[in-house]
């Protein structure tokens, strides 16, 4: 992975907190490792710095989720943004609970989850 | 969440906090009196140590400066001592020599100050006998005008190696006389000088010497009688307020020695201090009272604005939850066969519109449409969206489509790239006679069906949530209802909880539903509603209960 690009974190006015740091992979699509929790009060700002990274219309954007805590369904609206704009959103190594509300969502084909370790 | 901040700065005069505000005025008022109170009691306290020290002190320095002035006043007595002495042994030497003792004595008599007397006069004593004038020099002693008095006071001196004094204060001319006695046998001869006493004449103070602070009255003999006054200073009769007194012996007779400050003995600054005190202690009491009374004003003016804040937090929030209600069906319509509860719960953090929403829509006699939905985010435009899709269902649901192709339809209504948001629902049509559901399903969680003590979460084709993709196919999934079923269709609000997998949720929600069955449909609602929501939750949530009557 490259280095770290940026880092900041989501504000939140509930407590829950939830920061992004963008990198990239060995074939330059970006790899926003989001972690914290992504919900209604942290979404806000996370989604900009989402929108940002996403901006040049990359063909592949990478969400890795390994360190996400907690999503609720403002975190899947944020993730199903990006997969309009984007022709593959690559979901890496989600949690289970991730995984649940994804799957429970009808997302499954929409986001592509794999694993690595 | 700006908004209602900035309103409330306008609406400060229809405040209903105005009670809370005259409270806290005489809140204020009170622990500022409090204080006020406080700071004088300890000024005046302080005051008053300081007054005391300071008066001690000046008693103890009265004292002290009218004992070096006693000590002063005794070392007059030789130069008055010196001469007599002199004079009398001169005259018992030479046999009562008139002339050598005039010679001798001459240059002490004369008017003060120049003389130490103003009359001396040689007697010769024999016991026994009336005591003989021999010689005299300066004016006629007073005490030879008064026998009586020279008969006991001149033996008396022969008796004595003390300066012998009287006091002659009657008759127009007051005189102090000392005696002093030859020590040679036989014939005595006593050598007796008189002063002027002028006690109406103010006795004269240099500045600078042991008198100059004190005004001071001396009297002859132990005791202060005002007949006995020998001198005073100018002002120190009558001798009011702190004094102090001194005894001095002097010759065989004493002096009392009275003093009163002239002014502050320890410095005009030990003397005022305790004004200071009492002064700056009052200012200083005083500002801080004032202090206080206007932090507390500001206060009290911060407490009500946040109560109006609260306020107006609280009717946003009623708004907002007024609106909802509006938006979500009044009444469900009755239907035969099957009983229907619904609620809905509103988050608690914020005070946006959520986008939780359920329906129910009689199709005819035996059918009904039935929908809960959820659109993503809260707010205004949540809110309109959560509208929009409601009303559009009802829609599609007169027109006849099914549950299948109204979420196709809805699906082309909401570009999350567009709208922002995207919505997850769940509808279906219920056949009460023939206990069938058939139900579609946009990426919304599984409903709960239970029969008696069992219950499962229905697996229905789910397809990704309306908004996600332009034309996303969508199945539906038929279902046969035992009798006296119960289908419980949510929000993820009731099952979803941080650092928890959505199973553990659902699996909570099985448990409560399950155990609650039992009872009537509501209290199955209100059972899982009191089990599973928190007060903290910040999501919605909306719960639509159908159960088979037959």
């Amino acid at each position: 992975m490259a280095e770290v690009e940026r880092q900041r974190p989501g504000e939140t006015e509930t407590g829950s907190t939830a920061s992004v740091v963008q990198t990239s992979d060995p074939s330059g699509s970006p790899v926003l490792i989001i972690t914290g929790e992504l919900d209604i009060s942290s979404a806000g700002s996370v989604r900009q710095l989402v929108l940002e990274a996403v901006a040049a219309g990359p063909n592949k954007v990478i969400f890795d989720l390994g360190g996400l805590e907690f999503m609720d369904s403002t975190g899947i609206a944020l993730l199903v943004t990006v997969a309009e704009q984007i022709e593959t959103v690559e979901i890496r190594n989600p949690s289970k609970i991730v995984r649940r509300i994804i799957e429970l969502s009808g997302l499954m084909d929409t986001l592509h989850l794999t694993s690595c370790t | 969440m700006q908004e209602p901040i900035v309103s409330i700065v306008g609406s400060e005069a229809a405040s209903p906090g105005g009670w809370k505000g005259r409270t806290g005025g005489l809140r204020s008022h009170r622990l500022a009196i409090g204080i006020l109170l406080l700071g004088l009691a300890v000024t005046g306290a302080l005051s008053w140590v300081t007054r005391t020290v300071n008066q001690h002190n000046e008693q103890r320095l009265l004292t002290t400066q009218t004992k070096e002035t006693g000590t002063v006043l005794q070392v007059i007595l030789p130069t008055l001592q010196t001469p007599l002495a002199s004079a009398a042994e001169i005259a018992a030497t030479t046999g009562g020599s008139s002339n050598l003792f005039t010679r001798y004595i001459t240059p002490y008599v004369g008017p003060a100050p120049r003389g130490t007397f103003v009359s001396v006069s040689l007697w010769s004593v024999r016991s026994g006998t009336t005591p003989q004038m021999v010689a005299d020099v300066g004016q006629i002693p007073v005490l030879a005008t008064r026998p009586d008095k020279a008969s006991t006071f001149l033996p008396q001196a022969t008796h004595t190696s003390l300066l012998s004094v009287i006091g002659l204060f009657t008759g127009p001319r007051q005189r102090l006389g000392y005696a002093y006695a030859s020590t040679s046998p036989g014939t005595r001869y006593v050598v007796y000088g008189e002063s002027v006493v002028t006690p109406n004449r103010p006795a004269v103070v240099a500045k600078g010497s042991p008198f100059a602070d004190l005004h001071f009255a001396i009297y002859l003999g132990r005791v202060a009688r005002r007949n006995s006054l020998l001198s005073a200073s100018p002002g120190a009769l009558p001798l009011t307020g702190p004094h102090a007194t001194d005894v001095v012996p002097f010759g065989s007779n004493a002096l009392t020695l009275v003093a009163t400050p002239n002014g502050p003995l320890g410095g005009t600054l030990s003397a005022w201090l305790w004004r200071i005190v009492a002064i700056v202690g009052s200012l200083l009491a005083i500002a801080a009272t004032l202090t206080t009374e206007r932090l507390i004003r500001r206060r009290t003016a911060a407490e009500r604005l946040n109560a109006e804040v609260q306020q107006l937090l609280g009717q946003q929030r009623g708004i907002a939850e007024t609106l909802q209600n509006a938006l979500l069906p009044e009444d469900i319509p009755p239907i035969p066969g099957i009983e229907v509860a619904v609620r809905y719960i509103p988050g608690t953090t914020g005070v946006e519109i959520g986008g939780d929403w359920y329906d129910v829509l009689p199709l005819d006699d035996h059918r009904f449409f039935f929908v809960v939905g959820d659109v993503s985010g809260r707010g205004v435009r949540a809110g309109a969206v959560m509208a929009s899709m409601h009303f559009a269902i009802r829609g599609f649901v007169s027109e006849g489509h099914s549950p299948a192709t109204i979420l196709d339809i809805l699906s082309g209504m909401l570009r999350i790239r567009q709208h922002g948001h995207f919505a997850t629902v769940l509808c279906g049509i219920a056949d009460i006679d023939r206990h069938e559901l058939t139900i579609a399903n946009a990426g919304h969680l599984p409903p709960l069906l239970i029969d008696h003590d069992s219950g499962q979460f229905l697996s229905t084709q789910v397809g990704p949530p309306i908004g996600v993709t332009a034309h996303a196919p969508y199945g539906t999934a038929t279902f046969s209802v035992p009798s006296h079923a119960t289908l419980i269709a949510y929000t993820d609000g009731l099952v979803e909880r941080r650092n928890e997998d959505l199973d553990s949720g659902l699996q909570r929600l099985h448990e409560s539903a399950t155990r609650a069955d039992g009872a009537s449909l509501e209290d199955v609602l209100t059972k899982v509603v009191n089990e599973l929501t928190q007060d903290t939750a910040d999501d919605d949530t909306a719960i639509l209960g159908l159960r088979w009557l037959k």
